[in-house]
């Protein structure tokens, strides 16, 4: 089955449209390969790479934030410059980090996973890199600009945001910023659902396809829904500030709520965005290195569609504090999201169950993830109850509340995709000591760092305050916060060390170094231009390499005989 | 190989795909979330537009995939080896979709900072456009 | 989870519960502060059922994690485990149940969110909260209209932050009203908070119910805050809470009546 398939006799000419290649094509490397290269893993990896000095970057401005806050008064920076590195600190992580980030492991193994030979629009796919690498510098060089970068919050709620408020180029590139993301989002997002919907190989049904895939489908579907609003909304803000328009103008016969609800219809998704994709990793994870299949596969795929169903009908309960907003619709609405997550969490324990767990470092994130995100999870119910949130909302509550759901669900989900991963992209592995080591010292900053919020947001510390008073008592808290994230920053030196180590003398991994189950890693590490030179498995389940590799123990849907019989 | 009957394997009906099922769902599933919070919001109307055109943009797809992509991806039942579909174009290098970006955000960054900016940006991107769209007809 | 677990479970539910208990039973708010309105006490109650069911949830996951870790990590059994990927009768019990204890909160959540939105009848303190890059007024009426000068104004200054007082075991309304951007008035032992938008009190954002009514059950000094991101000072933009009892009350609502109307003229 290697041969050139015909054209379906439906066209006019019924002709191949692809000749025999000749020769397998030589890779570029470099600066050429950044810049030209339309193959689908060399976008993902420089997505991926983009995206994680984003994180860095990102990183050291709230490192910065936490020193300051280490003690009252002014020390390092002062109030405007605070609040500069709060907006670009989320603007970035939500921005430019975790949701293109998601999009290079999308590009990378999406069709990888479902036995395709590229994305369905290869030059898209590299406009799109582009065009986020354009509008997350555009962002990031408001720092350079005369005023400063925007100082008005990720959420930029009008007024605030407008002209007179925040005037100066840093706002502007901001919203040039949002807008191109919007733009490049959009285009990926679009290029992965036409992959999965047109793209798939024989045999790879929508319900053999992996979570992962399954999980970058519903993303997808709901950036192309929230994303063009986000566009629009940012549009409008500009038009606003530039042309004299007042959509969002109070004292003009607009409406600053307007920005609200049109922020937060794209915002609240935007979370969900965020966070699937990690999901995905995780379940992969958790099954191949539990080798186990993912317990209740079809129970999560529709788990996952209706986290992102209910996502869209949620995006209020930002807004409870404003008084504008049907609270008893929103409250039931974001709790019942709690019920696909839960089920989420039971079938990832599920798939350990019963297992052969091996703690290789992604599955030790994978497993941190979990232990966080439930943390994360719950306080987003304690959240849903507008008679809470009232006092919960903008302070260090929430602060805490979705750096467990992103720091500390999504941004573990990142590590242990890059750890498991690593190893087909760029055929070694990462060592697995360091890696402990990453793990460990990132887990405890990170819990240091975060879960003290929890109480200092109960207490009353107000969220983007660049300062508080001796008397506050948020003193000793605070300092506790600030240690964390200094242990949450080096935990960041021994992942260089070890991706630095790996680079010059890691070991060779093989094609399958996990005992994989899915179709990447039926293919060399790392994949050749086209992806699968020798032909690929027969896809007969979700777990086609599985079923190559262990014809004889298929999952089941009742209890497993072959089990009963090998452990007794 | 191209008729799936003659090979006595059994090919589920796909008139109506999952694809299409999945956005019809989207779409029911909006339909009832927005008329629920019509009914109740008191004339928020922006949430309720949002949600309705959320509704719409998902039966169009719905609709798409019914009608138009079906054909797209009607082997995929067939439990061959295989390599999937061999017959679509996809090139390995190109250097248009670089030039087509940089002059998006050299324009986009144009309308903030000024004509100065603008102008070149504007320049590129219908240059970079018009090679984009060349060498996807030229491959043919 | 394929038969065996569901025995094994109550054995890490028992002590966590437990354990739960005895933080329930050493009486303290969970963390919150003690509230200081009539409200206030309805949200306390709330936060603590659900803080117990949530702290149970994340013990029973955590502790189903622990025995995953401990029970089934790989060592030296290098075979394959059983391979058993559904059970329906498990899966629909771990929806239906997570959806029974939604339906019982968000029951919980409605008369207490219901308590906090009412305002009948008259009462017996009219207060508009004005908010302003970077400070507070506080303008005290006669009536809800909230109509004619305000009986008393109370401004801070840059060396002094305002101070709202007012009388103990009375109902406050406070009618909150934006001057540039967005505030958000918050007291926190009040237990809750809620926006000044800009454009509210007027009919430009129909349907936006700015006002808040208290019943203070204590006397007392508190600090308020903005908690609404506001701009460059809103690190700043305190404002403190006296509430005093009925003679202090009478002698001062004088006095700073007198204060307006010299200012006044």
């Amino acid at each position: 089955m290697t041969a050139t398939r015909e054209v379906p006799p439906t066209g006019v000419e019924a002709q191949p449209l692809v000749e025999e290649p000749a020769a397998p094509e030589r890779r570029l490397s470099g600066f050429l390969r950044w810049t030209t290269s339309t193959d689908h893993k060399d976008v993902g990896l420089s997505y991926m790479i983009t995206a994680f000095v984003f994180f860095l970057a990102a990183g050291c401005l709230a490192l910065l934030m936490r020193a300051e806050l280490a003690d009252p008064g002014q020390e390092m920076v002062g109030p405007g410059t605070f609040n500069e590195l709060f907006t670009m600190h989320g603007s970035i992580m939500l921005l430019v980090f975790l949701s293109p980030f998601a999009f290079g492991i999308a590009n990378y193994c999406v069709p990888l996973m479902i036995g395709a030979r590229d994305m369905a629009f290869p030059r898209i796919n590299l406009l799109s890199y582009w065009i986020y690498l354009g509008g997350g510098l555009s962002m990031v060089f408001g720092f350079v600009t005369a005023d400063g970068a925007a100082d008005f919050g990720w959420f930029a709620y009008t007024p605030l945001s407008d002209s007179v408020r925040s005037p100066g180029l840093g706002a502007e590139l901001w919203l040039v910023g949002v807008a191109l993301l919007g733009i490049s989002g959009i285009l990926s997002a679009l290029n992965i659902v036409v992959t999965v919907f047109t793209m798939r190989t024989r045999g790879m049904t929508m319900f053999r396809m992996p979570i992962l895939v399954w999980n970058f489908v519903v993303v997808s579907v709901m950036v192309l829904l929230v994303f063009p609003v986000l566009t629009a909304a940012a549009a409008m803000l500009w038009t606003d500030r530039n042309l004299g328009s007042v959509v969002y103008d109070a004292t003009a016969g607009g409406q600053p709520i307007i920005w609200q609800h049109l922020f937060w219809f794209f915002g609240h998704p935007e979370v969900y965005i965020l966070v699937l994709p990690y999901f995905g990793v995780v379940t992969e994870v958790f099954a191949v290195f539990s080798r186990r299949p993912v317990y209740g596969y079809k129970g999560l795929v529709f788990a996952t569609c209706s986290i992102g169903a209910l996502s869209l009908g949620v995006w209020a309960h930002h807004m409870y504090a404003t008084g504008a907003v049907l609270l008893p619709f929103f409250g039931v609405m974001t709790m019942l999201i709690a019920v696909p997550t839960g089920v989420k969490m039971f079938n990832w324990l599920g798939t350990m169950w019963l297992g052969r767990v091996r703690f290789s470092t992604a599955m030790t994130f994978a497993i941190g993830f979990l232990a966080v995100f439930v943390i994360g999870g719950v306080t987003g119910v304690i959240l849903a109850s507008p008679a809470l949130d009232f006092h919960l909302t903008d302070s260090y509550f929430v602060v805490a509340h979705f750096h467990y759901v992103l720091s500390g669900g999504a941004v573990f989900g990142v590590f242990a995709a890059i750890y498991y991963w690593w190893p087909k992209w760029f055929g070694k592995k990462l060592h697995e000591g360091w890696g402990h080591v990453h793990f460990w010292l990132n887990f405890i900053g990170f819990n240091l760092t975060f879960f003290v919020q929890f109480i200092l947001g109960l207490e009353g510390m107000p969220r983007r305050v660049a300062d508080y008073t001796e008397a506050s008592g948020f003193r000793p808290l605070n300092v506790v916060s600030s240690i964390g994230a200094a242990v949450l920053g080096v935990s960041v030196l021994p992942f260089l060390w070890n991706a630095y180590r790996t680079w010059r003398r890691g070991e060779p991994a093989g094609d399958d170094p996990w005992d994989g189950q899915t179709l990447e890693w039926a293919t060399s590490s790392p994949p050749p231009i086209g992806n699968f030179p020798e032909g690929l498995p027969p896809v007969r389940s979700e777990r086609p390499l599985w079923d190559l590799k262990y014809p004889d123990r298929k999952a089941t849907t009742g209890a497993d005989p072959a089990a009963r019989k090998a452990t007794r | 190989m191209s008729d799936p009957a003659a090979q006595g394997v059994e090919v589920a009906d796909r008139r109506f795909p999952t694809e299409a099922k999945y956005f019809m769902a989207i779409g029911v599933f909006f339909a009832l979330i927005a008329t629920i919070y019509l009914i109740f919001s008191d004339g928020e109307w922006i949430g309720v537009s949002l949600l309705y055109a959320a509704v719409i943009v998902a039966l169009v797809c719905a609709w798409f995939m019914t009608t138009r992509v079906q054909g797209a991806q009607a082997d995929v039942e067939l439990y061959e080896e295989g390599e999937g579909d061999q017959t679509v174009y996809l090139p390995t290098r190109s250097h248009w979709p670089f030039l087509l970006a940089l002059g998006t955000v050299v324009t986009a960054n144009g309308f903030s900072v000024g004509m100065w900016l603008f102008v070149p940006g504007v320049i590129v991107f219908l240059y970079a456009l018009a090679g984009f769209i060349r060498e996807g007809r030229d491959r043919a | 989870m394929t038969g065996e677990p569901h025995e094994r479970r109550p054995r890490w539910l028992v002590p966590s519960l437990s354990a739960l208990t005895a933080v329930v039973i050493s009486g303290c708010d969970l963390g919150l502060p003690s509230p200081i309105t009539r409200e206030g006490e309805n949200v306390t109650r709330l936060w603590s059922v659900f803080t117990i069911l949530a702290l149970a949830i994340v013990a029973l996951i955590i502790g189903l994690i622990v025995v995953v870790v401990i029970r089934y990590r790989r060592g030296h059994r290098d075979d394959i485990p059983s391979q058993r990927q559904y059970n329906f009768p498990l899966e629909i019990t771990y929806t239906v149940i997570p959806l029974v204890i939604v339906g019982v909160l968000f029951g919980l959540t409605i008369p207490v969110q219901e308590n906090l939105g009412s305002k009948e009848g008259a009462a017996d303190v009219y207060v508009e909260v004005v908010g302003f890059q970077w400070q507070w007024q506080f303008r005290y009426f006669e009536d809800e209209s909230y109509e004619g000068d305000p009986r008393i104004v109370v401004s801070g200054s840059p060396e002094q932050v305002p101070v709202l007082v007012l009388p103990v075991d009375a109902t406050v309304r406070f009618r909150l009203v934006a001057q540039d951007v967005i505030h958000s008035f918050w007291v926190p032992e009040f237990l809750e908070k809620r926006d000044l938008i800009p454009g509210a009190e007027t009919d430009v954002s129909p349907g936006i119910d700015n006002v808040v009514e208290v019943e203070t059950t204590e006397t007392g000094e508190w600090t308020g805050r903005c908690a609404e991101y506001c701009g460059l000072q809103h690190a700043y933009m305190d404002f403190e809470l006296r509430v005093v009892d009925e003679a202090e009350w009478q002698s001062w609502s004088s006095e700073a009546a007198d204060a307006t109307g010299e200012e006044g003229t």
